[in-house]
């Protein structure tokens, strides 16, 4: 089955794209089905084929064929008008989620905290609460001559972030939790993250200190075994909570709501 | 009141394509029901589910049953204010539902507990 030229290029976008993150290219997908959709008049074996390719267009970037799928279901039978109304709702949503993720995170605001390998919700909620927070250690992540921490620090600008160097995690104190965002969750019980998250999460375990995971539910997968360079895989037992868009939830409770939205 | 296809038992699955009068209807069914003790009452967004009419339904059902039976509502990975709006309205809304789950097993365990101490 063929699409339309402006598809295809939309679906080649999402392939190819190596600056935008899965959330932004999330929202790109999820246009390509407002754009099939205004093109012509498509029934749901031409949803159904959207939903196949985009999916396997980004296999590691989970949200992107998990909002394709769920997409695709509550497209099922809708007629154009419908379907337009569904996509700009679920549009608004997507857009929606980080705010109430960094809102259900308010709670951390007057702490010390930890954080490394820099996801883009971690750093708004930084930037959202940098006034209260006690003291926020950022761990330099070094990977190939790029300082990952040291770019951190640069756009968030504040005199209460120190930059730790990842030689000495083992050392790590004085602080009462650990944040990371997460580039995965597999059903297996793995987070996946950019390096030294488990180095830090490990050292969090054994001073006793929480770590909690900043993540939409999107970010579910079914199960991995190898990341590539410069990504760690977090065991679930080394993490205290994860902070979503539906609140605070313990792994299974992540899994079990994810499931129900996105398999 | 539903298609053919619902669930006809317990969870009572009342399909994709609920609208607010649907769930209206089947919510005071379970009330009204003298075998139903308490309501876990979920929802998932199913295409364009009207959230805020059901919610306002539901409080409107509760005070017409004068909120003779416990109720937990949960919203699964719906970012919206209807969970505010029902926990502002009396109506606990958890989060997950096993959340409520727990919660409706709690109560459950409560009034257990004061039967017991009602017969001494």
């Amino acid at each position: 089955m063929k699409f339309p030229e402006p598809i295809i290029k939309k679906i080649e976008s999402i392939k190819n794209d190596k600056k935008r993150g899965a959330s932004e290219l999330a929202i790109l997908a999820v246009e390509t089905f407002k754009e099939l959709i205004l093109s012509e008049e498509v029934g749901n074996k031409k949803i159904e084929e959207l939903v196949r390719t985009i999916s396997s267009s980004r296999p590691s970037m989970f949200p992107i064929s998990n909002h394709a799928k769920r997409l695709g279901k509550l497209l099922y039978n809708s007629d154009k008008p419908t379907a337009l109304k569904i996509i700009a709702n679920y549009i608004e949503e997507l857009k929606k989620k980080n705010r109430r993720i960094i809102k259900n995170a308010e709670f951390l605001k007057s702490f010390s905290i930890v954080t490394c390998s820099y996801s883009s919700i971690v750093e708004k909620f930084l930037k959202k609460f940098i006034e209260t927070l006690q003291k926020v250690i950022v761990c330099e992540s070094r990977w190939e001559d790029i300082s990952y921490g040291k770019k951190y620090i640069e756009r968030i600008k504040s005199s209460k972030i120190i930059l730790f160097p990842d030689k000495e995690i083992e050392n790590l104190s004085g602080v009462d939790c650990g944040i990371i965002g997460a580039d995965g969750v597999t059903l297996d019980g793995k987070i996946i993250n950019g390096k030294p998250s488990l180095a830090m999460c490990t050292r969090l375990k054994i001073l006793r200190k929480p770590v909690w995971v900043m993540t939409g539910l999107d970010k579910f997968g079914e199960s991995i075994d190898t990341v590539e360079e410069g990504f760690d895989l977090i065991p679930a037992s080394l993490i205290k909570g994860f902070i979503t868009e539906s609140g605070i939830l313990n792994f299974e409770e992540f899994c079990s709501t994810a499931k129900s939205l996105y398999q | 009141m539903c298609p053919p296809t619902w669930s006809r038992g317990n969870p009572v699955d009342i399909i994709g394509d609920a609208d607010p009068e649907r769930f209206k209807n089947v919510f005071e069914i379970l009330m009204s029901a003298p075998e139903v003790g308490g309501i876990i009452f979920i929802v998932s967004r199913q295409g364009l589910t009207r959230l805020e009419e059901i919610s306002e339904n539901l409080i409107i059902s509760m005070e017409k049953f004068k909120n003779s039976k416990p109720v937990i509502a949960c919203f699964v990975g719906i970012i919206g204010q209807e969970d505010v709006f029902l926990n502002n309205h009396g109506i606990p809304a958890m989060e997950v539902p096993e959340r409520s789950v727990r919660a409706m097993y709690a109560l459950y365990r409560r009034g257990k507990f004061l039967k017991k101490i009602e017969k001494g």
